[in-house]
């Protein structure tokens, strides 16, 4: 397993943490305080935001470039690059969805609260880092398979 | 210059011809609520800068000699660190988007549904502009290394 592998892992780990703690607290805020799922949901996500910074800083801090040492080869540049347009093509997929969604359920003119905006963002990049790490695993899987 | 170089060249040129049109014709129309029966307010300019991508394209893909090639390594290169550049900072530009907002209207602040999708435009579009930036960087200091 190379170092691509290991931050793919590792990213999609930590977010399948975040989820199970943001489930956790979503139901910590509903069972204590009775708010509404909604309600619930994002600030029981919110508490669990704090993780996306090791998700972020986590591959330079665990997995650092080896100084003076050639790690990857043409393949795991042709692989970091499709997945990095995985990323950015998911995004804007997941963020023109949710817009249309908004714009049929709410309607154009309907005001929306400036922290939504934010939650979207956040849900987007979440989005956005598991589909870069399942194309880089599946890649790797492919390449693999091809071999063999 | 390879069809890569080309490519980012003739983005950024309909770019600088077509930002300046969009923000007359959106000022325009938000401050007037219509178009001025001008030249520029009949839509020409934006006539203007299809033709010129239309026909840049064409140029582009007819290649100069059949030795020209699409793309080597160092293209292949050149463009992955652009996607990287393009990728980071769709997330610096949309954390800075919330920010400002926050800022400017508050946290308690609200937006219309509509604006959602004039941030993302702004932000893919900001991002291509970058990309393409990003490429003839990257080829200008690739040649001042070479000399």
């Amino acid at each position: 397993m190379n170092r691509m592998q290991k931050i793919a892992w590792f990213q999609l780990g930590l977010l399948v943490i975040m989820a199970v703690l943001s489930v956790i607290f979503t139901f910590h805020f509903r069972a204590k305080y009775e708010y509404g799922y909604l309600y619930a949901l994002e600030l029981g996500a919110a508490h669990a935001y704090p993780l996306i910074i090791l998700v972020v800083l986590g591959p330079l801090i665990f997995f650092p470039k080896k100084k003076g040492k050639v790690d990857y080869d043409e393949r795991d540049l042709i692989i970091d690059r499709q997945s990095a347009v995985a990323s950015f093509a998911t995004y804007f997929v997941f963020s023109v969805v949710v817009f249309v969604a908004m714009w049929l359920t709410l309607g154009m003119e309907r005001l929306i609260p400036i922290h939504r905006l934010g939650n979207i963002i956040f849900g987007g990049f979440v989005i956005a880092v598991i589909a870069g790490a399942v194309t880089t695993l599946v890649s790797y899987g492919r390449g693999k398979g091809e071999k063999s | 210059m390879n069809q890569t170089q080309k490519r980012a060249w003739l983005s950024l040129a309909s770019y600088v011809i077509g930002i300046p049109c969009l923000a007359y014709i959106f000022i325009m129309l938000f401050t007037f609520g219509r178009l001025p029966d001008s030249f520029l307010g009949r839509g020409w300019p934006l006539v203007v800068l299809w033709a010129f991508i239309v026909i840049g394209w064409i140029c582009i893909l007819r290649k100069q000699s059949p030795a020209e090639v699409d793309s080597d390594e160092r293209d292949k290169l050149i463009k992955r660190r652009a996607v990287l550049i393009g990728f980071v900072s769709v997330w610096i530009l949309l954390a800075a988007v919330s920010i400002i907002l926050w800022l400017i209207l508050g946290l308690d602040g609200a937006i219309p549904v509509w604006f959602l999708t004039i941030i993302n435009l702004c932000v893919f579009s900001v991002i291509a502009l970058i990309f393409q930036i990003a490429i003839i960087v990257q080829y200008g200091r690739s040649k001042g290394e070479k000399s």
